[in-house]
């Protein structure tokens, strides 16, 4: 569009600005002249001239139409706003607007009522779609974040179990994959983290192992100094990249050094304020990754330990480089000696990092939207009552000549202006629970606790209040305008058996608000009783009564034998303080995930093997089975002479037998791991992998004989006959007292760590129960206000019925009985409306089926109790009535 | 139009676009760009008036009687503007009022150049 064609646009457009009868008088003159100063003028002065001559004639074209319009007004009418046909519909927007605020101002505890209610909505909603704009739709903090994704490696026989990556087959995609810019590995088990030795007491540090690729992946450099080059990523380079925050409090510089589990390091960088790492979040130091190259051992196929992030070439899309990807894993299918066939998958990083969230999420959103609806629904119910007070007014204005549009675009203009109040008000609430809501999720949800203000989220608001205007405000207007007039008028606002039609759509706001509390109803009882089982499933260990630590070895100073000594010297330390019954360790504690997923089989002989699985690898050390309660099913645990002069011997989970051995006896047969066959020496049971109490394959080893294979970084397990005040005090004694330099990390209850691994569940569950409650008293509010409403109307009815001798306990009969009545209806659909809604929290719902009957039937007793408390009050008013008055009013 | 029977004295003081351009018409009859351009030339150089601002005050104008507007001639978008005869004795009344506040500022020497132009 030329400069020309939109100046005119522009003006044309502000011109409607002026009234109607200026405008069908001088528009076209106006443009013609307009036109004939840009040509004859214009063109010698310039274009800043035409510019600013076109912002002038704007600003002259919009402040002439609006003094033109209040001078009309002013000599037009007087007082209220009745429609004369003339008149355009901008020429009386204004009118309606200013009637409709001093509307509201002469009802402010209605107003005030209507705005409370849509607060609770919209602050519902604000809060909740603030997490959701946070979460789910900002993007990820890097550069280019489009282009970054995650590698996961599949078994070809189970395409949906994403695993992590063996090293070989990153070597070869960073190698030979032609989509990605670069490649990079993370190690996955970061959480162990190391011991930072500086000025005072050594501190836990949390490290990531990252390979060269890391940095150019997503974009980053560091702040001052340098990252690492491929040459440090190999085995024995002693550099590493700090966090600004660490640099800051521990005040290390670029080529400074650094104790890190006791050997020291050269600090290569300093990392950018507030980096964060895509997968694990804040980190304070950067380690390089050693991965190999080249020559892999057979074993290491099947070992799965690497995080593998990916920044794709530009212009290149995700679905070519998944072909690459997959043809990539087509050529290592040709050279690994592991039979599975194995393939890759490539999934947008954004969606890998949000993705456990966003069914959360997008739970809640549907609840607090169901809410909002509510509260519109409420509204809707409380302009209809209040509209059938006004209908008089209404009826007046109708009979002056108000076409029916005015009448309905005035009491829009009310509704939206409240309903922009309540949003406002809705906006700031929804602000603080926002902040709540945060504090009260899992880390997972929101990893860095900001949940930002910001455009998104205001015209979120904005949207929402107009819809929420439009819906409670157009129904009731539609509904109070279709009575005829003269009805109305004839009627002069006795109340009588008028507004059957009236009545009943009130009827239906009420019972689409029990249906919708229904719902959500429904939703929280299936959280409830799902968490419940949640809570009960059998862990397959005991949780309570057992304190567990970690002690990191730095490998420095204690090589294999030195950590079996010190393991053996704590174990007998901490064994005697009193009140402890059995102390043991393990390399990763049960619930709390997998780890060290390494392809098992069974060896039937030198290259002759069984079937391949994947197993999870524990390192336990004292009488960890006992400690934990995990029953010996078959043979025995490992007790002295399971040392490293012992032939290796393993003990495996039930899961693991039943696997392999499904119809023999596991106990005395072998099974290879990582490439050398271990004699298996007893099954015990399983130990849930998660709170769900999900079972899978372990293998475990004793720490006594499996200690060389790494640091392993082991979780003490205290179990105690009954709590033991102090008890962490003397474990950190005991420790003090074998190696002073040593830090006791994450000392917790072992029920602690099932219950972070609910966290996600309890969160749910709490959030959708408080909607639901607060749904439900919208709409006892709902019930109460139709009842009253018509009692009150029927005051006449009632006092006549009385005063010919009905009792008190017919009357409130009646009342009470349309309560009913109306919930039995909302019951009926609701439960119908809430099978068919079922599928959605299925993700959340665990041990209970989604049409699980008790959860109705409890719903269906609450609601109907709430609804029938909610009739009482106005039915107990209807026996107050005094039939006297109720004639005297007549 | 009605031919208002006022006295001429109620319409002052005009404000200065609305005798500006009673004067531009006096002259001749007018179109818009016309009127502008006029005024312009008497008075600084350049056409810069606003559209909605000149057809505001001719629209006053109008109202006031001061000026009508003619038929449009057949293919025509513009229209012309004349003086109405009260249009005159307005402008004419308004140029008196100037100049006996002229006289003031003469008498009381405040006139650059002592009111020789």
């Amino acid at each position: 569009m030329s400069g020309r064609v939109f100046g005119e646009s522009l003006l044309r457009l502000v011109m409607r600005l002026h009234p109607r009868r200026f405008r069908m008088e001088y528009a076209d003159e106006m443009l013609e002249y307009y036109r004939t100063v840009l040509r004859r003028e214009g063109n010698a002065r310039g274009p800043w001239w035409r510019f600013a001559f076109l912002i002038r004639s704007v600003r002259a074209a919009a402040g002439q139409g609006l003094s033109q319009r209040l001078e009309a007004r002013r000599e037009g009418m007087g007082g209220i706003a009745v429609g004369s046909s003339g008149s355009s519909f901008l020429d009386t927007l204004g009118l309606d607007f200013r009637y409709a605020v001093r509307s509201i101002l002469r009802r402010r505890r209605f107003a005030s009522g209507v705005v409370l209610v849509l607060a609770l909505g919209m602050g519902a909603n604000t809060a909740v779609f603030g997490v959701l704009n946070a979460v789910l739709l900002r993007p990820l903090p890097y550069p280019d974040p489009d282009r970054l994704v995650r590698v996961y490696q599949v078994r070809e026989d189970a395409p949906d179990e994403f695993n992590y990556v063996s090293a070989p087959a990153f070597a070869d995609l960073r190698d030979n994959a032609r989509t990605f810019a670069s490649v990079a590995a993370m190690y996955t088990y970061a959480e162990t983290g190391a011991d930072l030795t500086g000025a005072g007491d050594p501190i836990r540090v949390r490290t990531l192992g990252v390979t060269a690729g890391y940095f150019p992946v997503l974009g980053i450099g560091v702040a001052n100094g340098r990252t690492f080059g491929p040459e440090q990523a190999v085995a024995g380079s002693h550099v590493v990249v700090v966090s600004a925050g660490l640099a800051e409090s521990q005040g290390l510089s670029v080529g400074g050094s650094v104790v890190l589990d006791g050997t020291a390091a050269e600090v290569l960088g300093v990392l950018p304020a507030g980096f964060e790492d895509p997968i694990v979040g804040r980190i304070d130091l950067l380690v390089p990754l050693a991965v190999g190259n080249g020559e892999w051992e057979d074993w290491q196929w099947g070992n799965h330990y690497l995080t593998i992030l990916g920044r794709l070439e530009p212009d290149v899309t995700i679905e070519s480089s998944k072909v690459d990807v997959e043809r990539r894993f087509a050529a290592m299918n040709d050279v690994s000696p592991v039979e599975d066939r194995e393939d890759g998958r490539v999934v947008p990083l954004h969606e890998d990092v949000v993705g456990s969230s966003d069914v959360l999420l997008v739970l809640l959103m549907g609840a607090v939207g169901f809410l909002l609806l509510i509260a519109c629904v409420n509204v809707a119910g409380l302009f209809l009552a209040r509209g059938a007070a006004r209908e008089q007014e209404l009826a007046v204005r109708s009979a002056l000549g108000s076409p029916r549009w005015r009448v309905i675009r005035q009491l829009l203009i009310e509704s939206l202006l409240l309903s922009f109040t309540g949003a406002f008000v809705g906006l700031v609430v929804g602000r603080a629970l926002s902040g709540s809501l945060v504090r009260l999720a899992p880390s997972e949800l929101v990893r860095d606790g900001r949940v930002p203000f910001d455009l998104t989220v205001f015209g979120f608001g904005l949207l929402m209040a107009t819809a929420a205007g439009i819906v409670f405000g157009l129904v009731p207007a539609l509904s109070l305008t279709r009575r005829r007039i003269e009805q109305s008028l004839r009627q002069s606002g006795r109340s009588g058996a008028q507004g059957e039609r009236e009545r009943r759509s009130r009827d239906v706001l009420v019972v689409a608000q029990l249906v919708l509390s229904f719902v959500l109803l429904v939703g929280a009882g299936l959280l409830i009783r799902s968490f419940e089982r949640l809570r009960s499933a059998d862990l397959g260990f005991r949780t309570e009564n057992v304190i567990t630590f970690e002690v990191n070895l730095p490998s420095s100073r204690y090589d294999a034998d030195a950590r079996i000594r010190f393991h053996e010297q704590l174990h007998d330390r901490l064994a005697a303080i009193p009140g402890v019954r059995t102390v043991a360790a393990v390399s990763h504690l049960p619930v709390t995930g997998r780890a060290l997923s390494w392809g098992v089989r069974e060896f039937l002989g030198e290259g002759v093997d069984g079937q391949n699985v994947q197993a999870d690898q524990r390192t336990v050390q004292g009488d960890y089975f006992t400690a934990a309660r995990i029953p010996v099913i078959a043979g025995r645990t490992f007790d002295e002479t399971d040392d490293a002069s012992a032939p290796p011997r393993v003990v495996i989970s039930r899961a693991l037998a039943e696997r392999l051995f499904p119809d023999g006896d596991a106990v005395g047969r072998s099974l290879r791991v990582i490439g050398d066959p271990h004699e298996i020496i007893g099954v015990v049971g399983d130990a849930a992998v998660d709170a769900r109490g999900d079972m899978i394959p372990v293998v475990y080893h004793s720490h006594r004989q499996f200690a060389d294979n790494r640091n392993w970084s082991m979780r003490q397990i205290v179990a105690l006959d009954a709590p033991v005040p102090g008890l962490i005090d003397g474990a950190r004694a005991a420790l003090a007292s074998i190696d002073p330099a040593l830090v006791l990390y994450r000392p917790e209850r072992l029920e602690n760590v099932v219950l972070r691994d609910t966290a996600r569940d309890r969160f749910a569950t709490l959030v959708l129960s408080a909607f639901a409650t607060v749904a439900m008293l919208l709409a006892a509010v709902g019930v109460y206000g139709v009842l009253a409403c018509s009692v009150s109307r029927r005051r006449h009815e009632f006092g006549v019925r009385m005063a010919l001798g009905a009792r008190a306990a017919d009357v409130r009969r009646m009342v009470v009985g349309r309560g009913v009545r109306l919930t039995v209806a909302a019951t009926g659909l609701g439960i119908v409306f809430a099978a068919g809604l079922s599928s959605l929290p299925s993700a959340f719902v665990f041990g209970v089926g989604v049409r699980d009957p008790i959860t109705y039937i409890a719903a269906c007793i609450l609601i109907g109790t709430v609804a029938v408390l909610a009739s009482l009050m106005p039915a107990v008013a209807a026996t107050r009535v005094d039939p006297v008055s109720a004639f005297r009013s007549d | 139009m009605t031919k208002p029977t006022m006295d001429p004295q109620a319409f002052l003081p005009l404000k200065p676009l609305e005798f500006s351009i009673l004067l531009a018409l006096a002259e001749d009859d007018l179109h818009g760009y016309g009127i502008a351009k006029r005024i312009a030339d008497r008075d600084v150089g350049g056409v810069d008036l606003a559209p909605g601002n000149l057809y505001a005050v001719l629209d006053r104008l109008i109202g006031l009687g001061l000026i009508e507007s003619m038929q449009r001639k057949p293919g025509e978008r513009r229209r012309e503007y004349r003086i109405t005869r009260f249009g005159r004795v307005v402008a004419g009344a308004e140029a008196d009022r100037l100049r006996v506040l002229v006289g003031t500022a003469r008498r009381l020497e405040i006139l650059p150049h002592g009111g020789e132009v």
